[in-house]
């Protein structure tokens, strides 16, 4: 007998709500089963939701289990899809996805990243549709191409790449940045460094050793550096860096003694590492205005 | 008298990519300008100065910075093309912030020319430090002034000249001092004073 599995997703679909969707994903679903993905109760997702799903969606698939997503009655949800081009990657046959026009809240849909080619367009993508002050811009550049090129150095798998945007707080503009692989994830990939590490755990401490420390699979002294300053960067702009891989995930930019804090360990596994920004748009005027030599100093 | 060569950076970027922004990103991207850059390193004559000139050069990221200046200066310092020497010019603090922050990492150092200034990007023992100082502000130098000048024993002074050397921060010369007797003369990597 076929095994079936249906799944709610949450209305709103976010890194937080992401771990309970999952959650809910029993643990001996085999090949020949079937996943279908409820969502008509939703009302709004995130980049991470959407690149987070696809992931999930094509690691079911490739251990031969069925997944379909099921958006009966809810033309916005079927729009939003296949506004960040969900369906593209990942075509669904239960209620078939059908969205036209563009969303204001997606900047760049998802973008698959298999080459420095790949990096580079999306970086200028990214420059093209944002309006940011320089500095802005190549700090942000930089937070980009150092997490998405970690896909090319270290997943072994394609990954993707999507960005949107949102308002935190009154004026205060975000950038949405989720860079995903289903790949070989960080314990993975720094086990042999960590090898006196607990298997339980190991998931857990590469990625606190990775983000803290800079550790590196590589040997040469300025490999691992990327992604620490990469964290730096983003708590000084005010921003924060979500990163998941295996069944660990941190949130946050905090110190590192406040680090038990935000580490989750022992959380439901997914393959790969799926890392989350918001970068603040601060309230500068744009490129052109610094360009124009217009006063910016307050009165 | 040695000559400067200036690398337009933009030239090589373009080369390397296909887009609207010169933007240093990527260990691949840094990895074939690498190549291109040693190539023409190679090609220069002994004692030639390589400026990299970063106009119109958008962000740079880590990787690449490593990729490019850390590999090059590295490679340079162990002597690999011979007696050449790298700058940097027309840095922005973006530019320069992440530079630094690999040329650290990597214990290493670069020079960056502006118009009247210049700067040390990556780590410098001070008294290293002070010593190039002393030569930027003369031109040039040799172990007896410099001694004179900072109140060092003579082989103390030769030391600090010849680790500068070593760093390829400045250029070595052989001359012959006003007893006739052989000695070394120590000068700025443009050969004028900064």
């Amino acid at each position: 007998m076929t095994e079936s599995v249906r799944l709610t997703v949450p209305p709103v679909f976010t890194h937080n709500s992401f771990e309970y969707f999952l959650g809910q994903l029993p643990e001996g679903l085999s090949a020949g089963g079937c996943c279908v993905f409820d969502f008509r109760v939703v009302t709004g997702m995130t980049a991470f939701g959407v690149l987070s799903l696809l992931i999930l969606c094509e690691t079911l698939s490739s251990l031969g289990i069925k997944v379909s997503v099921d958006s009966r009655d809810n033309q916005p949800v079927k729009d939003m899809l296949a506004q960040w081009g969900f369906s593209q990657f990942f075509p669904q046959e239960e209620g078939a996805v059908s969205g036209q026009g563009h969303s204001s809240r997606i900047v760049l849909p998802i973008t698959p990243i298999q080459g420095e080619q790949d990096v580079y367009e999306v970086i200028s993508a990214l420059r093209d549709s944002i309006p940011m002050s320089p500095r802005q811009a190549t700090d942000l550049v930089v937070v980009v191409s150092e997490i998405a090129q970690n896909i090319m150095e270290h997943s072994s798998a394609k990954g993707y790449i999507a960005v949107g945007r949102h308002r935190r707080r009154a004026r205060q503009d975000m950038v949405d940045i989720c860079v995903a692989d289903g790949g070989v994830g960080m314990g993975q990939s720094l086990k042999e460094k960590l090898a006196y590490v607990d298997r339980r755990y190991l998931d857990s401490f590469a990625i606190y050793k990775a983000l803290y420390e800079g550790l590196s699979r590589h040997d040469e002294p300025g490999r691992g550096n990327g992604i620490v300053k990469t964290r730096e960067l983003v708590r000084k702009h005010g921003g924060r860096l979500s990163l998941r891989s295996g069944r660990a995930k941190i949130w946050g930019t905090v110190s590192f003694w406040q680090i038990e804090r935000v580490l989750k360990k022992q959380l439901c596994f997914l393959p790969g590492t799926q890392v989350h920004i918001e970068f603040p748009l601060s309230r500068e005027l744009p490129q052109y205005a610094e360009e124009l030599n217009l006063d910016t100093s307050p009165a | 008298m040695a000559a400067v060569v200036t690398i337009q950076l933009k030239d090589v970027v373009r080369r390397q990519v296909k887009g609207r922004y010169y933007d240093l990103v990527t260990r691949q991207i840094g990895k074939s300008i690498f190549r291109h850059l040693e190539e023409k390193i190679a090609k220069a004559g002994s004692g030639t100065v390589i400026i990299l000139d970063f106009a119109d050069i958008g962000a740079i990221d880590y990787s690449c910075a490593d990729e490019i200046f850390a590999r090059l200066v590295r490679r340079l310092q162990l002597d690999e093309y011979g007696e050449k020497y790298l700058a940097l010019k027309g840095l922005s603090p973006h530019h320069k912030e992440n530079i630094d922050i690999v040329m650290e990492k990597n214990d290493l150092a670069v020079l960056v020319y502006e118009k009247r200034t210049w700067e040390v990007l990556g780590s410098l023992d001070n008294y290293l430090f002070q010593t190039l100082e002393a030569i930027m502000d003369a031109g040039q130098m040799s172990s007896p002034v410099l001694s004179q000048q900072l109140d060092l024993a003579l082989n103390t002074a030769s030391m600090r000249l010849r680790n500068l050397s070593k760093l390829r921060l400045v250029k070595k010369r052989p001359a012959t001092n006003d007893g006739g007797k052989r000695c070394f003369i120590y000068e700025t990597l443009t050969g004028r004073r900064n």
